[in-house]
């Protein structure tokens, strides 16, 4: 089911080992062993009803593993809240676009920023975490193309802007691993260009990974 | 008294007890099941049937014609209002109608403190069943047992109507999936009007049922809705077999608990309704909210 | 919005200036106007800004009354410290409440809200010795405050006492709202579950402003009880839950100002109506029908609408919901 198409150059930031997930007698991810190294683009395509979707939420803590286990930078994080996960440096995207639909696209991705602050619960003043949280914001606004409907709310945009507002949050938090989870779902062939042109390879620094699943093959061939 | 007779009377009072809570807990799962909604106005209908059984047993003297009047007059007013402010919310998120019925559970309260009074009102049984009968020697109001039988009654009388009947048939098939019903030239509307409607006449007959064993009272609206919620937690939203558990279950803890434990029997309840929200969201045989 | 800030700076001009000119029976009114105008805003920082339906507001509302009453009766603390007290206390229990309440979400929370509330209604009945029984703590002394001040006592210095509170309160909250935890709020209330996968522990921040929300309720029961002289269960009635619910929806969810307008059409509702017919409270829950069903945005945000001529969003606000 995955398909590498870059040598790995590191130790594995990502390792799936035995990992499974039973619902009753369906077996939505059966014993899936991956390795996944910091640097590396990996695409993951299957057919509806693979067990894509399922496998994202299993290494994200959105849903608890049968068996198995998984490991993130070294330290294992199998059962873990799907926040604390996020915190160490995983952001993903959703199959079914999820915004907050009545904040602009720039509210969007700041409180998406805001997130990866230390100081993101402050209940008074916060000038200096919305400045800072805005700018990563504004920046991954631009990578995506969506400065143009930066004011607009999310809500009203477009379902291709959608998805790539969604794609700009994940971007926004500066994670260490990224995966999308068919991203290129329902955009059209411009929006499926600018989503798959390639970036910068290292992201403020940081040897950015990504993983997204897809079950066009065509994109994934790029 | 002996320990058998103390657990057979004890039994047959929290089977009477179940019976309340089943027309209370049947009717909110029925609509449940249909609309996705929780009908916050469910304690206070229940309070309105009391109420108007009161008065439909002063005017006309029987017990019985208010037994089947009250419910109906209650029934139609829920379908009612279904159709008038209901029908304008589906759109809407689910907020908008936990509010909307909450606002109905306000407006039908102050009518009853309106109407009758801010007393408390007895209602007499009806002279068939107001005496007593030895339960292995002990003495036990036949009104009790009256309302077990007629919960039993009305359980399999519901049961058959979902199961046999062609609206029963409707009303499973638009809980399960709405669009389906309505592509096959349903009119799913009348459906839930229609479900609507006799859930809040279960609830008034249950209020009605309980009126000679309770009194109606004011306070009855939002601790009988609590009541409600925890059974249809129970049992599971939308699941009409849940409701009859959940309905027996919190009978028999309320009447053993009450005797134990007298004072501490609400806040009992409350532990029970969090315990089952933190293990089994679902319930036990429900569908998922 | 500088037209609002300005409007804002008038209006509480005005309400320094009343005393001034009112007779005493309109002073009791607007003081009672304050207090009501602070639960509701209490409220509203769960209802509109976190979309935490809460059905038992009256849990606060009461701890804060037999709290302050309590310690006005037992105690030999002056007033000011009576009051704050109670609002802490009140807040420091509904951390509890908060825990275990957001052990579920939507419809279940607001139900277990209201378990709680009844709950203390119950333990208000039963727990004669501390708490009166259905008499309720009667004779609560409006005590001077500290270093003898007795301006206190006074009808006009109590009235001060409590806008105080009440503005105090709410250049809080609207710090709050605007502060990074306010954006989570907002974030929790538009979509929860992405908050969460963006990295947010959400349940923290729903105690947290479960614990906030019930400390001003608190604060304003505390208010009361010295300002009416009693508290009795009737200030755990869950009809009253309901009616600051209304003045919240009302007034405006989501404004912080919306829900003291609330409070002002309600009590304008009560006095006026009152006088002709025992059926105000049920009209009310009418108009509550009403609003949810054409106006939403409430009083606040329909006036906020038309200043800004912005007819959209009058449509927008009777399409989209609450």
């Amino acid at each position: 089911m995955a398909h590498s198409d870059e040598r790995p150059s590191s130790p594995p930031l990502i390792e799936l080992t035995g990992l499974t997930r039973r619902y009753g007698a369906l077996v939505a991810v059966d014993n899936v062993n991956m390795q996944v190294a910091g640097g590396e683009t990996r695409a993951i395509i299957g057919p509806n009803g693979a067990g894509k979707t399922t496998l994202f939420h299993l290494i994200t803590g959105m849903v608890r593993p049968t068996a198995g286990r998984v490991r993130f930078a070294g330290e294992d994080i199998t059962g873990q809240a799907a926040y604390s996960i996020c915190q160490r440096g995983l952001s993903r995207t959703f199959q079914l676009t999820s915004l907050f639909p009545e904040m602009t696209a720039r509210e969007n991705v700041r409180l998406a920023a805001q997130a990866r602050n230390r100081r993101r619960w402050l209940p008074f003043g916060g000038a200096s975490v919305f400045k800072e949280a805005q700018g990563a914001g504004d920046a991954a606004l631009e990578l995506l193309g969506l400065t143009a409907v930066a004011e607009r709310a999310a809500g009203l945009l477009s379902h291709g802007d959608q998805r790539l507002l969604e794609v700009a949050m994940a971007m926004a938090q500066q994670p260490m691993v990224l995966l999308l989870d068919e991203p290129t779902q329902g955009l059209s062939v411009e929006e499926t260009a600018q989503l798959s042109r390639p970036w910068p390879g290292s992201w403020k620094g940081r040897a950015l990974r990504r993983c997204w699943s897809s079950t066009t093959w065509r994109w994934c061939s790029d | 008294m002996s320990t058998l007779a103390f657990f057979l009377t004890q039994s047959v009072n929290a089977l009477s007890q179940a019976a309340l809570l089943f027309f209370l807990g049947v009717g909110l799962t029925l609509i449940f099941g249909i609309m996705r909604i929780v009908n916050f106005a469910h304690g206070a209908l229940y309070m309105l049937g009391a109420f108007i059984g009161y008065s439909l047993v002063r005017w006309t003297g029987s017990f019985w014609l208010a037994l089947v009047l009250a419910p109906i007059l209650v029934a139609l007013l829920g379908t009612a209002f279904e159709l008038v402010i209901l029908r304008r919310l589906y759109r809407r998120d689910a907020h908008a109608f936990l509010m909307v019925t909450f606002g109905l559970a306000l407006v039908v309260t102050e009518a009853v403190r309106l109407i009758w009074g801010p007393d408390a009102l007895q209602v007499p049984p009806p002279r068939l069943f107001s005496g007593v009968v030895f339960l292995l020697g002990e003495p036990f109001p036949t009104y009790r047992l009256f309302l077990a039988g007629a919960g039993a009654v009305m359980a399999i009388a519901i049961w058959q109507l979902l199961e046999r009947t062609r609206l029963g048939l409707l009303i499973r098939a638009t809980s399960q999936n709405a669009e389906m019903v309505h592509a096959l030239g349903i009119d799913v509307g009348l459906v839930r009007s229609a479900v609507f409607g006799i859930g809040c006449g279960l609830a008034a007959l249950g209020g009605v049922l309980a009126a000679p064993l309770v009194t109606a009272s004011h306070a009855m609206a939002a601790t009988v809705i609590i009541d409600a919620f925890v059974i249809v937690i129970i049992g599971g939203m939308g699941s009409f077999l849940g409701s009859l558990i959940g309905a027996l279950l919190i009978a028999f803890v309320q009447v053993f608990g009450n005797y134990y434990l007298p004072d501490f029997a609400l806040a009992f309840m409350y532990l029970v309704m969090l315990l089952v929200l933190v293990v089994r969201p679902g319930g036990l045989l429900g569908k998922e909210a | 919005m500088r037209w609002s800030s300005l409007l804002g700076l008038a209006v509480v001009a005005v309400l320094i200036a009343a005393p001034l000119g009112l007779p005493a029976f309109a002073m009791t009114l607007l003081t009672e106007l304050v207090i009501l105008g602070l639960f509701a805003m209490s409220l509203d920082l769960m209802v509109g800004y976190t979309r935490l339906v809460s059905f038992g507001h009256v849990a606060a509302y009461g701890l804060g009354a037999y709290a302050c009453g309590y310690l006005l009766l037992n105690t030999s603390l002056p007033l000011p410290f009576a009051v704050l007290l109670a609002a802490v206390m009140t807040g420091t229990v509904a951390i509890g409440v908060g825990w275990v309440c957001t052990l579920a979400t939507g419809v279940s929370f607001s139900m277990l809200t209201l378990a709680f509330a009844q709950l203390l209604y119950a333990i208000a009945f039963k727990w004669t010795s501390v708490t009166g029984g259905s008499d309720g703590l009667a004779g609560i002394p409006r005590r001077a405050g500290p270093m003898g001040l007795t301006v206190l006592t006074t009808k006009t210095g109590f009235y001060y006492f409590a806008l105080a509170a009440l503005v105090g309160s709410y250049l809080l909250c609207r710090q709050l709202v605007a502060s990074p935890f306010g954006a989570v709020l907002r974030g929790i209330r538009e979509n929860e579950t992405k908050t969460l996968t963006l990295g947010y522990n959400t349940r923290l921040y729903k105690i947290a402003v479960v614990a906030i929300s019930y400390a001003l309720g608190g604060l304003a029961g505390a208010l009361y009880a010295p300002f009416a002289g009693f508290a009795n269960t009737e200030l755990l009635f869950w009809l009253l839950s309901g009616q600051v619910l209304i003045m919240v929806i009302v007034g405006g969810s989501g404004t912080l100002i919306g829900p003291i307008l609330g409070a002002a059409f309600f009590l304008l509702l009560e006095h006026q109506l009152s006088s002709y017919t025992e059926a105000w409270a049920l009209f009310f829950g009418l108009v509550f029908i009403g609003f949810i069903l054409f106006a939403p945005q409430g009083i606040w945000g329909l006036l906020t609408a038309w200043f800004k001529r912005d007819w959209m969003r009058l449509e927008k606000g009777r399409r989209h919901g609450t």
